[in-house]
């Protein structure tokens, strides 16, 4: 990395750091991106999302840390947080680069976030919609892969997750209410343990 | 897993205004299965 590659957080992703820099970048960022894609890639469904990162539509920074992962809109990338200590993708996160994926596919397909200073009920309504279709999506990948080894995992994780009510109300073919009643509890639940 | 919005409980939201007229999933497969790919390259002849 030359000086003038810097960028962000004191630095390219993965980058050396020097100095007082914080070097954030993961260093197993390629194996568990590899990862997680081989996995996603036996769905038809993630075949497609890959596309976004086979035809670098879209970055993806992988830090280390164990917060939040997930597709900013304003950065028009996708942050995926990890232990330093991971070298290969566990399922939550696999579940976390398909939502991030799908998320940023919304945005590319145009489905613009709205800006929360103009309207924060429309703003809030906006994302709440976008968690449940990307989640939905996470269901549909997961369904796909219900021959496969990793089915059983990555639906236990999404039981950890408080997601396993949607994914039922996915496959019993429920509306977009019911999946929202459900995803919405999983939501709310979550928001009072934290 | 989720994004979070703060204070904003998900349940305050009523599902209605959260269902497009279109479905959002399908028009973003419809613009995914569009990518990398060249208009009229399946067409030609060889």
């Amino acid at each position: 990395m030359t000086e003038n590659e810097q960028s962000g957080l004191g630095g390219k992703f993965g980058a050396k750091t020097s100095g007082s820099q914080i070097n954030y970048g993961h260093p197993h960022s390629q194996e568990l991106l590899q990862s997680a894609s081989a996995v996603i890639r036996e769905s038809e469904t993630g075949r497609l999302l890959l596309k976004l990162l086979d035809l670098k539509r879209v970055p993806v920074h992988v830090i280390k840390g164990i917060g939040q992962s997930g597709f900013s809109p304003e950065a028009m990338t996708i942050y995926m947080q990890a232990p330093g200590s991971a070298t290969t993708a566990n399922p939550a996160f696999i579940i976390n680069l398909i939502k991030g994926l799908n998320e940023a596919a919304q945005e590319l397909a145009g489905f613009r976030t709205p800006d929360p200073r103009k309207d924060i009920m429309a703003y809030a309504s906006f994302i709440h919609g976008r968690n449940l279709d990307s989640i939905t999506e996470v269901c549909k990948v997961i369904k796909e892969l219900t021959k496969t080894p990793h089915f059983t995992n990555l639906l236990d994780s999404l039981t950890e997750l408080g997601l396993n009510g949607v994914y039922k109300a996915y496959i019993d073919g429920k509306s977009r209410e019911v999946l929202y009643e459900q995803y919405a509890s999983a939501y709310d639940a979550m928001r009072g343990r934290s | 897993m989720i994004h979070n919005i703060g204070d904003f409980a998900a349940a305050a939201v009523h599902p209605s205004r959260v269902s497009p007229a279109e479905s959002t999933l399908d028009h973003t497969h419809k613009f995914l299965s569009t990518l990398g790919v060249k208009p009229g390259l399946d067409f030609q002849a060889s």
